[in-house]
């Protein structure tokens, strides 16, 4: 007879995410690691962050984080964030050891319960590629330039017709800038090279860069059976 | 000319030099999920075994024992990830005999494969 017992086992777990999947990681968050079962709770030991990005990074128009949790429970995070992970716009990683941040939970949310990755917001903002006119605004020239003021305020356009009072009625983006969101009545701000003496023009940004590629996670952990 | 015959053309050759007689097997594959009472190791074999090897595939720990009392602090203890292997050769005829297995927690799973003389 033989028995050979090994050293605690390290399981892995290797989860690969596209692009649809991390552009909506708040909405619809993504399960690293099914529940062990009955009586039992994983625990996460380390997690690696590895993305891909191919020609469009990943943003997202608030706060960026990514977390882990518990299924059962959405708050307690099993590692630290990682914040702005994606904030460096190319293919970047990161890792970090499993801890509880808060200490502790109760083991009704941990036992047989899945670990997910959710992130603060969803990754759907980026520069502008599409706008259309909102409010009109009063006083602009032709040639007038500024920026668009929200998420960055790094979008800028310039005015390319105007009607009776400097009333805008032609504009175009010459900077998409970035992390701006789908919206309508975005303010600008006049500024760079002919400010102009305009005021009241906003935009209705119609669509964005959406970013592309891959998120692999790779998520060491073990199980611990309960008691 | 080298003075030894031409090379064996199958691993049966092989054998049957090596042992003088056919020495056909079969591989069976069972698992199991054992919770925290002793259960047998049954399998489903018709011919006799020679070999035995049993995993712990779960995440629970394990005792094994032909005692069929075993409890998980009396029998050879086997964590996740764990093998136990017996064959005809150390072991003789304890490999017919009546194998029990417990778990320190219920949804414990093993996985055994037996090596069956085929046709015997």
């Amino acid at each position: 007879m033989r028995v050979q017992n090994v050293a605690p086992t390290l399981r892995v777990s290797v989860v690969t995410l596209t692009a649809a999947q991390v552009r909506a990681l708040h909405t619809t968050p993504v399960t690293l690691v099914l529940g062990a079962g009955a009586g039992r709770i994983v625990v996460v030991e380390s997690v690696a962050l590895v993305a891909n990005v191919l020609t469009q990074p990943f943003q997202c128009g608030g706060a960026d984080h990514l977390d882990l949790f518990y299924a059962a429970d959405l708050t307690d995070a099993l590692t630290p964030e990682f914040v702005d992970f994606f904030a460096l716009n190319a293919s970047s990683f990161v890792y970090a050891s499993g801890a509880i941040q808060n200490f502790s939970v109760l083991q009704s949310v941990a036992v047989n319960q899945a670990v997910l990755l959710k992130s603060a917001n969803d990754y759907n903002a980026g520069g502008i590629t599409a706008s259309t006119l909102g409010a009109a605004g009063t006083g602009y020239a032709v040639n007038d330039t500024g920026i668009i003021a929200a998420a960055d305020s790094d979008a800028t356009y310039i005015i390319t017709s105007v009607g009776a009072l400097g009333v805008v009625t032609g504009f175009t983006i010459t900077n998409p800038g970035n992390h701006y969101s789908i919206a309508n009545g975005v303010a600008t701000a006049t500024g760079g090279a002919q400010p102009g003496v305009g005021t009241g023009l906003t935009v209705n940004i119609t669509a964005v860069t959406q970013g592309d590629g891959t998120l692999k996670v790779v998520t060491y952990y073990q199980v611990v059976p309960v008691p | 000319m080298p003075d030894y015959p031409e090379n064996f053309r199958s691993v049966q050759e092989l054998l049957y030099s090596f042992y003088g007689g056919r020495f056909v097997t079969i591989p069976l594959e069972t698992d199991f999920t054992i919770g925290t009472t002793a259960t047998p190791l049954s399998s489903l074999a018709a011919q006799p075994r020679v070999t035995r090897l049993i995993s712990n595939t779960g995440s629970s720990n394990f005792a094994l024992s032909f005692k069929s009392a075993v409890t998980i602090t009396t029998g050879i203890y086997l964590t996740p990830g764990g093998t136990f292997a017996m064959d005809w050769y150390y072991d003789g005829d304890l490999l017919d005999r009546p194998l029990y297995a417990i778990s320190d927690a219920v949804g414990g799973t093993l996985h055994m494969v037996e090596r069956l003389l085929n046709g015997a």
